[in-house]
């Protein structure tokens, strides 16, 4: 490529060269090389590419707070970040954006955050074309379940559909994300900067490893079933005897619960496998006992696993949720052979969350849990939520294996601030928390607390503790509905309405809003129910009121862990 | 008439009580116990009715962080032991 005259330079100087002085060369040139590039664009692009969007959707708040942090390096290297949540973000503004980064993270069966769901409905309407977008999206997930990031997949394979660019690929983060997420960072930044060199990313301290999820073993304390004689639930309160367990009010308890011996044991009669046999599985070796014992969901396998199974086997299998003995039973196995392709399609068991009733502060070595067993009917057979079973069932002194999922938002607030607590059911179990560890700390701040349930006879939770809390004025209010207790059903978004008034004056004094407990429809009343007290006694009219509802999300004072 | 001094604790309730009310219509609407205070429990015996609880329940209740099974129970004055059917309608609803 050089001219002959440049090249018989170039000759030259590497025979006169030593080896250290053809390093510094090398280097020397690189840096030359990369000097004239930026010069290049400099003069080029004036203001180039540097202004990115990065949006985040977050369900427990490390998404927000990794993009955060992406937002802080971005803006080190000369880059203008805008930072965003994507409940917040202004749907029509992608159309505009050139540069659009998302960190999101994946719930339950594989869905968006609650707040990112407005975003992730709106791309897949595929009604518009984002033709200038260049994008990458970070995602959050846990490889203890089956849909693993699949909401970032999805947001990812959009965003190209609708005819962006995808400038980094997509990076599947497990609970361990901390490397993984920086490396995805320093890719985007080096991508958008175009340099070949090293982008400086601030060193942070040495590389902490962060353990991911640690694993704590528990020993049952006591396991009591908290409804009385004639009541339709079964709510057991269990104390759990665990040291040094790292958490905060407002956090849960997650397990992955173990099959029923009797079903793993039938499963293994059925198919004639032999159970010591080990496989690889995930890069450990485990005995097929074992993966059905602890490993596996066997219990209720969804529809998209019965469909694996039906090709395994070659035959028609209607659609249906079902176990895996039941599924064995009618549409048998051919051989042992047939049963290790089974197991292969066969998913993880997704662990159960908990929140923790007990608070660091009074129950210091322990950890409680509220869990309601939980039945459903399929097919006319009762039957019973697997977790829940199993922990109902929890002897004294027996052992288990549990971590702890933190909760970043669902969080007390300073001890001088007012609180309303709204937890029917066994939504009441991060409040006792809460109450607890205002007790034992001292707070300041007014409690009130909103508790329901079907009968006030049997169903009272924690009735007793509510009482002496209620004496030593730790609760400063405490309004309860029972739904069966008379003629019309009474919820507890009629008591909020009843002292709407008094209810209203608390959130102008500041307090903050905490709901806890079924999803539909308890926690979608309990909004309404909101937004007509801010209406009626705020004096506004109904976009005034999803307004000032809408600044309390936004300011941290309206907190909800919904199940 | 015995002196204000002399007078046990039973009798400064009633007198205090507004002609044996005390504060039982309130404390009927607390929805938070199924007891009364301890000054309308006395009160309430002068109305022919005793507020009690199943005894045999306490324990297992207190284990569950329950409060007491509280009831009521009303003395009837039933003159030759005769009831009407209304009456009997009536008192059935009283008790459910």
């Amino acid at each position: 490529m050089l001219t002959a005259h440049k090249l018989k330079i170039i000759h030259d100087l590497i025979a006169s060269s030593s080896k250290e002085d053809l390093i510094w060369l090398n280097g020397y040139l690189a840096g030359i090389i990369a000097h004239q590039e930026n010069k290049d664009e400099d003069v080029g692009e004036k203001n180039s590419s540097s202004k990115i969007t990065i949006a985040y959707g977050t369900e427990t708040g490390n998404s927000k707070r990794l993009a955060l942090d992406f937002a802080a390096k971005a803006k080190k290297n000369g880059i203008n970040a805008k930072l965003v949540s994507l409940d917040q973000y202004r749907l029509k503004d992608l159309a505009k954006e050139e540069y659009f980064f998302t960190v999101i993270s994946t719930q339950g069966e594989g869905e968006p955050p609650a707040a990112a769901k407005k975003f992730y409905d709106h791309i897949h309407q595929n009604g518009f074309k984002l033709n200038q977008l260049k994008y990458g999206v970070l995602a959050l997930g846990d490889t203890a379940y089956p849909l693993f990031c699949k909401a970032g997949e999805d947001v990812d394979s959009q965003l190209q559909q609708l005819g962006g660019e995808r400038i980094v690929s997509l990076q599947r983060c497990d609970v361990d994300y901390e490397d993984e997420a920086s490396n995805w960072f320093m890719e985007v930044l080096q991508k958008i900067n175009n340099k070949e060199s090293k982008v400086e990313i601030a060193k942070s301290p040495p590389a902490k490893k962060t353990t991911g999820k640690k694993i704590y073993t528990g020993t049952i304390l006591s396991n009591i079933n908290l409804n009385d004689r004639g009541s339709n639930k079964q709510t057991h309160h269990i104390e759990i005897a665990a040291a040094d367990v790292d958490y905060q009010p407002g956090d849960s308890l997650g397990l992955v619960p173990e099959n029923p011996l009797m079903i793993v044991e039938e499963i293994i009669k059925l198919t004639n496998i032999d159970h010591t046999k080990s496989l690889t599985h995930r890069n450990e070796e485990i005995s097929i006992f074992n993966l059905l014992k602890k490993k596996l969901n066997i219990v209720y396998l969804p529809e998209r696993v019965v469909k694996k199974y039906a090709s395994i086997i070659k035959q028609e299998i209607p659609e249906t949720k079902i176990g895996l003995h039941d599924l064995l039973k009618i549409y048998p196995v051919t051989d042992p052979e047939q049963f290790e392709e089974v197991i292969n399609i066969l998913e993880l068991t997704a662990p159960r969350l908990y929140s923790i009733s007990s608070s660091p502060e009074a129950h210091n070595g322990e950890i409680h849990l509220t869990v309601a067993k939980d039945f459903f009917t399929v097919n006319e057979e009762k039957k019973y939520g697997l977790c829940s079973n199993l922990l109902s069932e929890f002897k004294t002194d027996e052992n288990f294996e549990f971590y702890i999922h933190k909760n970043t938002q669902f969080k007390l607030p300073a001890a001088d601030k007012d609180i309303i607590m709204i937890g029917p059911g066994t939504g009441i179990a991060p409040f006792r928390s809460f109450l607890a560890e205002r007790d034992a700390t001292g707070a300041t701040g007014k409690n009130w607390l909103f508790f329901g349930d079907q009968h006030f006879a049997s169903d009272f939770l924690y009735q007793t503790e509510l009482q002496n809390w209620l004496q030593t004025n730790v609760l400063t209010k405490l309004s309860v509905a029972f739904s069966r207790d008379q003629k019309e059903k009474i919820y507890v978004q009629n008591k909020m309405k009843k002292h709407g008034a008094e209810f209203f004056e608390w959130l102008q004094s500041g307090a903050y809003i905490y709901v806890c407990g079924a999803k539909e429809p308890m926690a979608v009343d309990v909004e309404e129910t909101l937004l007509s007290i801010i209406k009626e006694f705020g004096n506004k009219n109904i976009n005034e009121a999803a307004t000032y509802l809408d600044e309390l999300k936004e300011t941290g004072r309206y907190l909800k862990d919904v199940y | 008439m015995s002196e204000k001094n002399n007078l046990s604790a039973i009798e400064k309730v009633k007198q205090a009580s507004d002609g044996l009310r005390g504060t039982i219509n309130e404390g009927l609407l607390d929805e938070v116990t199924g007891a009364i205070s301890e000054d309308d429990q006395a009160l309430l015996k002068f109305h022919g009715m005793y507020q009690q609880d199943d005894r045999d329940r306490r324990e297992e209740r207190a284990e569950k962080k329950l409060e007491r099974l509280y009831s009521f129970m009303i003395r009837l004055r039933l003159p030759g032991g005769f009831l009407t059917p209304e009456q009997w309608i009536a008192t059935h609803h009283i008790a459910r």
